[in-house]
């Protein structure tokens, strides 16, 4: 009887090792491929978006040395990142008016009402590129050119739980005599109103008809969950 | 006929377990052994895929499990690597010639090589160092997951983790420290001492100055030559004693012969004090033999060997006779026969059973020398008990130590023993610790059974008396430190009236007399210098009391006769000193030695004994008028004693059987029938008591008729003690042989005319004893007169 045990054992042992070889294997087949997106997050201020897969980051030095020449936002005190569908992604292209592909660039940073004004809607509109009337009408008498290329596409309003709410904006951008870009844009505040999520993705308009979808997928993933 | 049922079927036999050496293939794995890492691996994996969704409200199941191929690669590696493993398992279960590669060939091969390459010391090290990189490649495994980096970077960023860790680790090992800091201080300083290390030249005793045991200290030699070349022994299949004994009466050299063993040893030698195992809480001494052993193994890896001494062994003490061994247990007798009894067999000849119903007699019979005969021996053999368990050191001190001792070929260390069997390889054996472990003992019956066995103590020496070349060498050793002036013949002389010298006696011995010359503004020891101090080791200083004259004569006349009988009748026996000085508790005596080493007594040297002691009794009879003294108490109590042991226990009387026996089983004695209505013991004492006075009163008449033969003798030696008070042997023979001896000078005792006077003296002295007056008369001189005689010790 115990020999028989012996073989029972054995042959169980043998076939627990197959089912194990089986089941690693099984996992491994499903598993295989590329994934449709990569996940990004920031765990620190609960803010996520996803981009297909294969869009490669900008390096946070990169883009840090490249707002810094703009003058656009301070890279030590926000949250920053860049992703663009190259093979070698390039910081500089954030600013270019003539991309044939998208470029996504997303930001936490704080805002003080004291020092900018109470935080509106308009104020999110314009957190980027002057997009309002009254914003544009500023800017061209300040810049002294004319934004003969601009045409609002979409304005809607966002209320989201955890008393996040916001806009989201596409609109044409350009000036005469230049290609115009396409922009997609979310701009969100929380409920104290000192802080501003912010994701935009651009391209010339050709580009954004072409990848409307992706980069719709990309901006309508962005997501902020309260603390 | 019906055939036997075969017994095994269905049942494997308890023998068919083959040993690890003699499989062909790996022994199969349970089931669980064999999926347990693959479930692991596979957990870890699920719960990597379910952290990344957990963390990220957009990441979808199907891409989870895709994004974690790629993130969690190693995961997968770890599993290949596992899978490979259970499968060169399976293989080397099955395939005999597959397994013999890896085993005997692959993994032999190196083990082969990194022997003969490398010293056990070497291979120690760098055991050490992978164990300690593996526990740091683990530490920065998980380190590196906590700071999201790999481990290569944890290690990077370690000394800044530790810097920055460094304030919260301070605050709590300074408060873990307030708590446990009393207590490690406490443990650790009680658990410290007691323990010597030596190093080779710190010791400058040698073999050379061992003398008088040279059987044992070629044993000994033996050892330590075993020690520095094991392969003398191991290259031809055997193995070098680890354990040796040396036990013997105080001051035969153990502890001599063990700092020789040091300073001639090349290795280390650890000195264990008596008192280190002492302990004030429980565990101390538990701590201290692991921390002793754990020094002894670094020691003898480093120097390829080490001698341990544990000096007055006993006080680790044992668990109590009764627990070792029982009814049908065999007590290994490693010493000689049983502990307990003082046969010249022990009872080695009974059978086990036997052998334990009397020691158990025995034990509750309580010490020997209540009912049992006398033992000329020292009788310390009862140790039973040891207050319920616990020994001199106790509380598990024992136990610990017989554990290490056990425990220097098992496995150690946690990865070796733990993690090297998680991954299904078994530990590696130990190194071969070079260890020998030297006792010395003068209560080798205190020591534990379990202590003494082979394999722990494989050598019990005993260190007895220095026989009488060892003594004469001694003697030697020890005169030519000093400025002598004594002869061959002198020291041979004194190596014979010495018998039951010890080395520390011998060196105290000449000592003393080193003393006594110095004493008399000499510095060169002589004859005389020996003697006197021998004399005073012997019986102390003399009190220095004067004897009224009668008294004076009466106590000389005693022991004159004591004397006398003792010259005449002794064969086994000569007379050591003969003395009137009055002790702390005597008034004289005469002592005697053995002139020769003695194993056995005869009935016809105890009836000599019982005829010294007499000789006092009968003396004063003859030579006062019938009138005696209360001093014949103690020799009558001798008398009566050892008469007693002759007739009812050694088979030297009118009967055979044994008294203790007859009265223990209550069957009566010859002589001692039972009778109705009456105290059967009390008869049976009765009968005895008759034999007994009935053997000493015709001794008595026979020392009578002796005494009456040498009456002129006795009144002689009583002469030479009145003016003399103390007599070495050679003297008293002199005074009766009429000869010149070292202090007397006995030619005048011949002449027949100052024998008379002596006489005379003597008549007047009996005469004065009667009417309690003075003696009237001085003690007489021999013609020609002596020089005033020396006191034998002056005080200081």
């Amino acid at each position: 009887m115990a020999i028989n045990a012996h073989r029972v054992v054995q042959r169980v042992a043998g076939k627990g090792l197959a089912w194990g070889c089986a089941i690693a294997l099984g996992a491994a087949l499903v598993s295989c491929g590329a994934p449709s997106f990569s996940y990004i997050a920031d765990s620190g201020g609960h803010t996520y978006f996803k981009v297909p897969y294969g869009w490669k980051q900008i390096s946070a030095s990169q883009l840090c040395n490249a707002l810094a020449k703009s003058n656009a936002s301070s890279c030590e005190t926000n949250w920053l990142t860049a992703y663009e569908p190259a093979a070698k992604p390039v910081a500089t292209d954030f600013l270019s008016p003539t991309l044939s592909k998208p470029f996504v660039f997303a930001e936490v940073t704080g805002y003080s009402a004291a020092t900018n004004g109470p935080l509106t809607d308009d104020t999110l509109r314009n957190f980027f590129l002057p997009v309002t009337a009254s914003a544009r009408s500023a800017y061209e008498s300040q810049a002294g050119i004319k934004l003969t290329g601009f045409k609002q596409l979409r304005d809607d309003t966002l209320s989201l739980s955890g008393g996040f709410h916001g806009v989201r904006e596409t609109f044409d951008f350009g000036a005469t005599g230049t290609i115009t870009d396409t922009y997609d844009q979310i701009a969100l505040a929380n409920s104290a109103g000192d802080t501003i999520y912010f994701i935009v993705a651009h391209c010339t308009a050709t580009c954004y008809s072409r990848d409307s979808t992706a980069i719709n997928d990309v901006i309508s993933s962005f997501t902020v969950r309260s603390h | 006929m019906a055939s036997p049922a075969p017994v095994d079927v269905g049942m494997p036999s308890p023998s068919s377990r083959p040993r690890e050496s003699d499989r062909v293939t790996r022994k199969p794995l349970a089931i669980w052994d064999r999926i347990k890492f693959l479930l692991l691996y596979a957990a870890l994996w699920l719960v990597l895929v379910w952290a990344m969704m957990a963390n990220n409200p957009l990441v979808g199941t199907s891409d989870a499990f895709k994004t974690q191929v790629q993130m969690a690669w190693w995961v997968f590696v770890l599993f290949g690597l596992e899978f490979i493993r259970q499968v060169h398992f399976l293989v080397s279960e099955h395939w005999r010639r597959y397994n013999q590669f890896w085993v005997q060939t692959f993994f032999g091969g190196i083990n082969r090589v990194s022997r003969r390459r490398m010293s056990d010391w070497t291979r120690f090290r760098l055991w050490r160092l992978t164990v300690w990189v593996f526990w740091i490649f683990v530490l920065a495994f998980v380190v590196g997951k906590f700071i999201h980096t790999s481990p290569i970077g944890a290690i990077v960023r370690g000394p800044q983790l530790i810097w920055k860790a460094a304030p919260l680790l301070v605050y709590v090992v300074f408060i873990m420290s307030l708590i446990v800091m009393q207590f490690v201080a406490m443990f650790w300083f009680l658990s410290r001492g007691g323990v010597d290390v030596y190093y080779p030249d710190d010791i400058n005793t040698r073999f050379t100055d061992v003398w008088g045991q040279d059987h044992v200290l070629a044993r000994v030699k033996e050892n330590i030559i075993f020690l520095e070349n094991p392969e003398m022994v191991e290259d031809h299949g055997g193995f070098v004693p680890g354990g040796i004994l040396l036990w013997g009466p105080p001051g035969t050299g153990k502890t001599l012969m063990a700092e020789a063993v040091a300073g001639e040893t090349g290795k280390p030698y650890v000195f264990v004090d008596p008192g280190a195992f002492i302990q004030m809480f429980m565990g101390i001494g538990v701590l201290k033999v692991k921390s002793l052993f754990r020094k002894l193994r670094k020691l003898a890896l480093k120097y390829g060997g080490v001698i341990v001494f544990f000096d007055e062994a006993d006080s680790l003490g044992n668990r109590g006779l009764m627990t070792q061994g029982g009814p049908g247990g065999q007590r290994t007798a490693p010493l000689g026969g049983s502990p307990l009894n003082s046969g010249c067999h022990g009872f080695s000849y009974l059978s086990p059973d036997m052998q334990w119903r009397l020691a158990r007699d025995a034990v509750s019979a309580g010490p020997a020398g209540d009912e049992g005969p006398p033992d000329t021996r020292r009788v310390r053999q009862i140790v039973g008990g040891m207050m319920g368990g616990a020994g001199g050191g106790g509380m598990g001190t024992l136990q610990a130590l017989l554990t290490e001792l056990s425990g220097l070929k098992k496995p150690r260390g946690f990865v070796n023993r733990y993690v090297r069997r998680v991954f299904g390889m078994r530990p590696k054996p130990p190194p071969r610790y070079r260890i020998l472990v030297m006792m010395a003992s003068n209560m080798p019956e205190a020591l534990d059974e379990a202590l003494l066995r082979p394999g722990r103590i494989d050598r019990i020496y005993k260190v007895g008396y220095p026989s009488k070349a060892g003594r004469i060498r001694t003697y030697e050793g020890y005169l030519s430190k000093v400025k002598h002036e004594l002869t061959e013949e002198q020291i041979d002389k004194l190596a014979t009236i010495t018998p039951y010298a010890t080395g520390a006696s011998i060196k105290d011995l000449v000592n003393e007399a080193l003393i006594t010359a110095i004493r008399d503004g000499r510095d060169v020891i002589s004859w005389r210098d020996v003697i006197r101090a021998k004399q005073l080791k012997a019986l102390g200083p003399a009190e220095d009391v004067e004897y009224i004259e009668r008294e004076r004569h009466a106590v000389a006349v005693h022991e004159a006769c004591h004397a006398l009988i003792a010259y005449r009748t002794r064969q086994h026996m000569e007379i050591d000193i003969a003395t009137i000085e009055k002790g702390g508790n005597y008034l004289g005596m005469v002592a005697s030695i053995p002139p020769e080493d003695q194993f056995t007594m005869w009935r016809s040297e105890y009836e000599t004994d019982i005829l010294v002691s007499l000789a006092s009794l009968a003396g004063e009879r003859m030579f006062f008028d019938r009138d005696s003294s209360s001093g014949v108490s103690g020799d009558l109590e001798q008398a009566t004693a050892v008469a007693s042991y002759m007739e009812g226990y050694w088979g030297m009387g009118n009967t055979v059987s044994s008294y203790s026996t007859a009265k223990r089983l209550e069957v009566g004695s010859p002589g001692g029938r039972q009778s109705k209505g009456k105290d059967p013991d009390a008869e049976l004492r009765r009968a005895l008591a008759d034999r007994i006075e009935d053997n000493l009163t015709g001794l008595l008449e026979r020392t009578e008729e002796l005494l009456k033969e040498h009456r002129a003798d006795v009144l002689a030696l009583a002469h030479a003690l009145e003016r003399h008070k103390t007599l070495s042997g050679e003297d008293v023979a002199a005074v009766v042989e009429h000869t010149e001896g070292p202090l007397v000078d006995g030619r005048p005792y011949g002449d027949p005319a100052f024998a008379a006077e002596l006489a005379e003296y003597h008549e007047a002295a009996a005469i004065a004893h009667h009417s309690h007056s003075k003696t009237g008369r001085e003690l007489p001189l021999p013609t020609g007169g002596e020089e005033e005689p020396e006191p034998v010790a002056t005080p200081l």
